[in-house]
């Protein structure tokens, strides 16, 4: 028998029966909606979590800490780090250098008038650009580049303040006028000279010790996920940072007492080539005996309740999918004994076995396909009017309470196919049963 | 055509034993055109029933153009049927949604005849059966002869080698019965198709060339052209049987058959 006559023949049988058809579609379109809109709601949960992160932290970025004491972990050292590099999926591994001692503060213009105090990170030259920092003007720091070359924060020359001026007319704020527009700032990073100078407290306030003129290539754009340098400060390599720190502490008379020993770090940071890859690059530092963070720790943990709840929410929408395929069983076992006769007839007629079996499935598999697409539709129609009503009850905001992707419409609609099959298997198979004989016993 | 061997059929109800058929035996040549002919309940569709692998024999054997029917499995017999087999019922059992040409090309659609074709040929059988304007008519819009007619076309429709009717005509009035019964005489013999009818209308029956006549469950004549052929047919019958079967037989009427079983042995020795 042709396959597209066994169709013709199923549809035919549901039409004879339509309220009847109707119904048991009814409950698949039912369990459909149940289940897809429990997924959905769970999608959306997983969604927010991760738009969430993304704000929190650069995914693909560990921070690497020893806090163990215990003296057979080998503090960080440049060789430590960049060991670090070695490791499978290392994009860059790069110590991070906070100055102990090293009070500064960034000038510009005539007698110094515009001031600022710049947040300064020290990372290796070379990690800048992998570390993932993205140019809004400029260039990053070549390796051939004189000392003191630096990149800075998107906002850097709206920190500056005009001392010469009263409040509120000593700031220019980074604020854009209606077209988008940025005010000019006091100074500009390019074309101004820009010192950076290290003071300390005497009685007669703050005395400069040192100066160094700041030749900045670059300007980054601003990445919460990042740091706050990113907004206004400087990136700074690490050398030049230690150079910085080292005469400070000479003119001030500090003693270093690490002196002549290898340089340790507090903190280095590792940046991995991919989010996948973030756990098993933290198993192996971890192994070494360092501490990490990383905010795919929170991510993991996250992961694992949205799994949790999309499980339980699945679970809920699956009972109203089960109702619906005891009913989808229950119409295909009633037909099955209406049309008895008519098995009977068409197996007397030399209807091959597999032909009845298959015309049963088919006309399960429509019921299940027909509710699924049909749910699906309502199911679109629904998260569409949750997410409007939840947006306006939240006080806007882009967060969906429900996602339908594409996998999960398709999902629907196969599930609800595969439960109509599943549903009709067992009357199929007693189709099947119907003696030829029927056809002549029940007249 | 059909050779039935030694049949017999018991039904259990109730703990007690029916025994429905016993001890027939025939063989219906190729083309020809047979009725079965009896009392209500002398167990003539049974008979037709087990020729037609519909019902399974307690014993004995029904083999159809050499293949033994007797023995198929339940999808055997469905290809088999498809194949060879047009069946006529009674009570027309035309499917109701269908119309009179859906109907007709029915049983060529389990085939996996293409709808064009089947349903052309479906056209052509039912205008010469006279219901050209007919065509595209539920079965509830047609009359009890006119929807029998659409049944018998339904089973000619394929050509099959045999064709088995269980009182087709029993639902007609006189009328319509002897239409029916000629128009299923001369489809036959025009196509050459082996025929085989139940009635319990002994008038009926004579229409035909070869009448078997049952009563209780057992062949009490068998009439090719109104001569008996009783003795010849079971001679043909046991052409290929084996000792089992005659050793088993301790029915009264074994004196003939055990003669004639033995005639054949000796030959086969
Ligand atoms: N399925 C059955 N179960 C029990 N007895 C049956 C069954 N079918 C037929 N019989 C019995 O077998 C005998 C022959 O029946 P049947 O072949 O229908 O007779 P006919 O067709 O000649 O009227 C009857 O006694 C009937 O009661
Ligand atoms: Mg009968």
């Amino acid at each position: 028998m042709k396959i597209s006559d066994l169709l013709r023949l199923s549809f035919d049988n549901l039409k004879r029966r339509k309220g009847r058809t109707f119904l048991t579609v009814l409950g698949v379109i039912i369990g459909t909606c149940s289940i897809v809109m429990m997924v959905s709601i769970g999608v959306a949960l997983d969604k927010s979590y991760d738009d969430m992160l993304q704000n929190m932290g650069d995914l693909t970025l560990i921070e690497v800490y020893n806090w163990s004491g215990n003296s057979d972990v080998e503090p960080l050292t440049d060789e430590v780090i960049d060991g670090f590099m070695a490791i499978e999926d290392v994009r860059v591994a790069t110590p991070l250098y906070q100055p102990r001692y090293f009070n500064s503060r960034l000038v510009s213009g005539n007698n110094d008038k515009y001031r600022s105090w710049g947040n300064i990170r020290g990372i290796k030259r070379e990690a800048l650009e992998v570390y993932g920092y993205e140019l809004v003007e400029g260039r990053f720091p070549q390796k051939n580049d004189k000392d003191f070359t630096v990149v800075v924060g998107e906002f850097f020359a709206y920190n500056f303040e005009n001392t010469r001026k009263k409040y509120p007319n000593n700031y220019i704020d980074a604020i854009p006028d209606e077209n988008g527009v940025y005010p000019k700032p006091f100074v500009d990073v390019f074309e101004d000279e820009i010192k950076i100078q290290g003071y300390t407290y005497t009685e007669n306030g703050e005395t400069v010790v040192m100066e160094e003129t700041l030749n900045i290539v670059g300007v980054i754009k601003q990445d919460e996920s990042k740091g706050y340098e990113t907004y206004s400060g400087i990136i700074m390599d690490i050398e030049d940072l230690i150079a910085l720190e080292q005469e400070y502490m000479k003119k001030n008379d500090i003693r270093d007492e690490n002196k002549g020993k290898k340089r340790e770090y507090d903190q280095a940071l590792v940046k991995v080539n991919d989010i996948d890859n973030v756990d098993a690059v933290i198993e192996t530092i971890e192994s070494y005996g360092y501490n990490t963070w990383s905010a795919t720790s929170y991510r993991n943990e996250m992961k694992k309740q949205t799994q949790m709840i999309q499980l339980i929410l699945g679970g809920l929408g699956s009972i109203a999918m089960l109702v619906s395929a005891i009913s989808i069983a229950n119409t295909m076992t009633m037909a099955i004994y209406e049309r008895t006769k008519e098995i009977g007839v068409m197996k007397v007629l030399g209807c091959e076995l597999k032909d009845i079996k298959n015309m049963f499935l088919a006309e399960a598999a429509a019921i299940g396909f027909l509710g699924g697409v049909v749910g699906l539709i309502i199911c679109y129609g629904l998260s569409a009017v949750m997410n409007t009503v939840g947006a306006s009850l939240m006080g806007g905001g882009d967060t969906a309470i429900s996602i339908i992707p594409l996998w999960l419409a398709l999902f629907g609609t196969g599930f609800s196919t595969f439960v109509g099959i599943i549903s009709g298997y067992v009357p199929a198979v007693r189709a099947v049963k119907i003696t030829a004989l029927s056809a002549i016993r029940h007249d | 055509m059909i050779k039935v061997q030694n049949l017999r059929k018991v039904y259990k109800v109730g703990g007690e034993k029916v025994v429905a058929l016993d001890n027939i035996s025939m063989h219906i040549p190729p083309g020809e055109f047979c009725c079965i002919v009896g009392t209500s309940g002398s167990g003539k569709s049974t008979l037709l029933n087990m020729l037609a692998g519909l019902e399974k024999p307690t014993k004995g054997k029904v083999s159809i153009a050499g293949k033994m029917v007797s023995k198929m499995t339940e999808k055997e017999l469905a290809i088999f049927r498809q194949q060879n087999i047009g069946f006529i019922f009674q009570s027309y059992n035309l499917m109701p949604t269908l119309t009179a040409v859906e109907n007709v090309a029915f049983p060529l659609m389990f085939k996996g005849i293409d709808k064009k074709i089947r349903e052309k040929k479906a056209r052509k059988m039912l205008k010469e059966m006279g219901l050209g304007d007919r065509l595209d008519h539920k079965p509830g819009e047609l009359s009890g002869g006119q929807q029998q007619r659409v049944g018998i076309a339904r089973a000619f429709v394929g050509k099959p080698k045999v064709i088995f009717a269980d009182e087709p005509t029993g639902n007609l009035d006189s009328a319509t019965t002897e239409q029916v019964m000629k128009m299923l005489l001369e489809i036959s013999r025009a196509n050459n198709i082996t025929f085989v009818m139940v009635t319990h209308d002994p008038e009926l029956a004579k229409m035909a060339r070869r009448v078997i006549t049952l009563k209780d469950g057992r062949i009490v004549s068998d009439t090719r052209d109104g001569i008996s052929i009783i003795d010849e047919d079971l001679l043909l019958a046991q052409h290929d049987e084996t000792e089992t079967f005659t050793s088993e037989n301790t029915e009264p009427d074994k004196n003939i058959t055990k003669e004639k079983a033995e005639d054949t042995n000796d030959e086969n020795a």
